[in-house]
């Protein structure tokens, strides 16, 4: 088994709606060392249903308790992962009966991950959901999120074994990161859909919640672990500079200053890391583990842009609203590529950009971002 | 326009105040599909051109709200029209209804379902999360065309999965008939007469609740007002 030095954290948050209305946070997570693994779980309780909080809490604690009780090096891990999993569920319909509760009132998602430096397995039912930084660099969504028709519902841990994703993931991982809902949302941006050369995983904030570079170089694991929970707190007084502070330490690890410092600035101006996570209402749950010893390989410079929104916006705006926009031929498969280091790509690109700029001055007046019609 | 308010967007750029759809929140949609038969004219339709407008401003005031609704308009006399595809609330253009002809409220409402079917697939093809959608229809009579397929559909519609996949408001403005609103819908609502600024104002409450919400809420609209009450359904 591979050495490592595992830096962790993990926050559930109350979300600014239930703020509002009273409510505590709904979301729980646990992390526990079982010999030289370690097992991470998240947990978000179901907003209809009344003790949600009590589900999942049962949920994180007993699912993590099991699978510690159980575990010997010559386990089938996948298989003890499911009967954690069906451990905690057990005893949601306990505890529902002992109280003479419905079952329902308890519903929640659960996500389990067993890390042990490199690879992972997994168990998952909901909404949430494990990203992982892989040793080449590249983020990737590793669990599928498990939503009702039309994502109107979440599929909780009491839909069955049936449902339960159990799994494994075949990359070699330095780091993951288990997430609730809310929080999924922003690192896994569903616009990002429409960017066609991305991998749907949001870098700048992946990077920030994953990469670590710098952790025992100029920081305390303390500091690290208190700067991102203000992010993620996101304060109305939150100071912005010091997310943009960390994002650049870490980017130095990859690329030149000057670069850095470019990309720092233009995402700046889209400020989407910041207004994102203002913006979730929902609780929130980060937990990350991070094997620090893996060196994590460059990517190229491309790879850390922010990815072109006013592109990204304009192919949803032409989808949805085709009579609101002069212009109706534009394809909402239009091509939208990042900055690359290939000659011939950024040739492309620079094509493609003088083709949006027309177009963006056929369409938008001065007064405007989108001519209307009247 | 040089009074527009301007607000940085999340692209960097100082856009318009015009710009206020968001593709990475919850966006839901809703169709008023409203009955302009003859017998709507003189004050009835007047009221309703009024409130339709007032509901677009009243929603508005909510930051969220503006940005997460989308609005169609479908009026049903002896033909269907759409008067106004989902456009953003907040770029909803004013009505002005006229009342002619019969009541094809059959094929109003099939429309209208077709319409909120194709945009919550739109919707999930774009990456744009979404609510159960709403249909409202407003009539003050008895229909001209045969309903029995929409009956069907809108029974379809609201049953399928755990939790259906729409939520269909009769509202009925005196001298509509209750049996066939029963008949379409357990949402069921009665106006004392034909003024609808409050059933509007309600609406508007009810889309800024649930569109402050999290997609998988199931939150508690609040009371209609005191000139509106809920038909009641017989148990059977």
């Amino acid at each position: 088994m591979q050495e490592f030095n595992m830096f962790s954290y993990a926050f559930s948050l109350q979300g600014k709606s239930h703020k509002a209305k009273n409510v505590c946070c709904q979301d729980s997570n646990q992390i526990i060392k079982v010999e030289n693994l370690y097992v991470a779980a998240v947990a978000d309780g179901v907003g209809s249903a009344a003790n949600s909080k009590e589900g999942s809490a049962i949920a994180v604690n007993v699912a993590t308790d099991y699978f510690s009780k159980n575990y010997d090096k010559n386990s089938n891990i996948k298989l003890l992962i499911k009967q954690s999993f069906a451990e905690a569920l057990n005893r949601i319909f306990e505890d529902a009966k002992n109280n003479n509760l419905p079952i329902e009132s308890y519903d929640t998602t659960l996500t389990m991950a067993v890390y042990d430096g490199q690879k992972i397995v997994f168990g998952h039912s909901g909404d949430g959901a494990i990203i992982g930084l892989t040793n080449s660099g590249d983020f990737i969504e590793i669990t599928s999120v498990q939503k009702g028709l039309e994502r109107e519902t979440v599929v909780p841990l009491r839909a069955g074994s049936d449902v339960w994703q159990i799994d494994t993931c075949d990359k070699n991982l330095a780091a993951i990161l288990l997430l609730t809902d809310g929080m999924l949302d922003i690192i896994c941006q569903p616009r990002l859909k429409l960017d066609k050369t991305g991998a749907g995983v949001y870098v700048p904030l992946a990077s920030y919640f994953l990469d670590l570079k710098d952790v025992s170089k100029n920081q305390t694991a303390a500091d690290v672990t208190k700067n991102i929970e203000e992010f993620v707190t996101a304060d109305k007084d939150y100071n912005e500079d010091a997310f943009y502070a960390r994002l650049s330490a870490i980017y130095k690890q990859h690329l030149s200053e000057e670069d850095t410092n470019q990309l720092i600035e233009e995402i700046k101006k889209s400020n989407v890391p910041v207004d994102s996570m203002q913006n979730v209402t929902d609780d929130k749950t980060v937990v990350a583990l991070i094997n620090t010893n893996v060196v994590i390989e460059n990517k190229s410079l491309g790879f850390y842009k922010d990815p072109d929104w006013r592109a990204i916006y304009n192919a949803w705006y032409r989808e949805l609203y085709p009579h609101l926009c002069q212009n109706k031929e534009e394809s909402s498969d239009e091509k939208l590529v990042r900055v690359s280091e290939d000659k011939d790509v950024k040739e492309e690109i620079v094509s493609k950009e003088q083709e949006l700029e027309s177009e963006k001055n056929d369409n938008f007046n001065n007064e405007g971002y989108l001519l209307f019609e009247k | 326009m040089s009074e527009l308010q301007q607000e940085r967007f999340n692209d960097g750029s100082i856009v318009n105040e015009k710009e206020l759809s968001a593709p990475n929140e919850p966006h839901l949609a809703c169709v008023l599909l409203l009955d302009t038969s003859g017998s709507m004219y003189g004050a009835p339709i007047e009221s309703l051109n009024n409130a339709v407008n007032q509901f677009k401003e009243q929603v508005c005031k909510d930051p969220i709200s503006r940005k997460r609704i989308d609005i169609a308009i479908i009026e049903f006399n002896s033909n269907v029209k759409v008067v106004q595809e989902f456009t953003p609330i907040s770029l909803m253009q004013p009505v002005e209804l006229k009342a002619n002809g019969g009541t094809s409220m059959g094929a109003g409402i099939i429309a209208a379902i077709e319409k909120v079917q194709e945009r919550n697939q739109v919707y999930a093809k774009m990456g744009t999360p979404c609510y159960k959608p709403w249909i409202f229809m407003i009539t003050d009579g008895e229909p001209t065309d045969d309903i029995s397929s929409a009956r069907a559909r809108i029974a379809e519609r609201e049953s399928i999965g755990k939790f259906g996949k729409l939520k269909f408001w009769a509202v009925g403005v005196p001298g509509y008939n209750e049996e066939t609103l029963k008949s379409l819908s357990k949402r069921c609502i009665a106006l004392d007469g034909a003024d609808f600024t409050n059933i509007f104002n309600w609406l508007s409450e009810s889309m800024t609740i649930i569109s402050v919400s999290q997609v998988t809420d199931n939150p508690q609209l609040g009371k209609l007002p005191e000139d509106a009450r809920f038909i009641p359904q017989e148990l059977c």
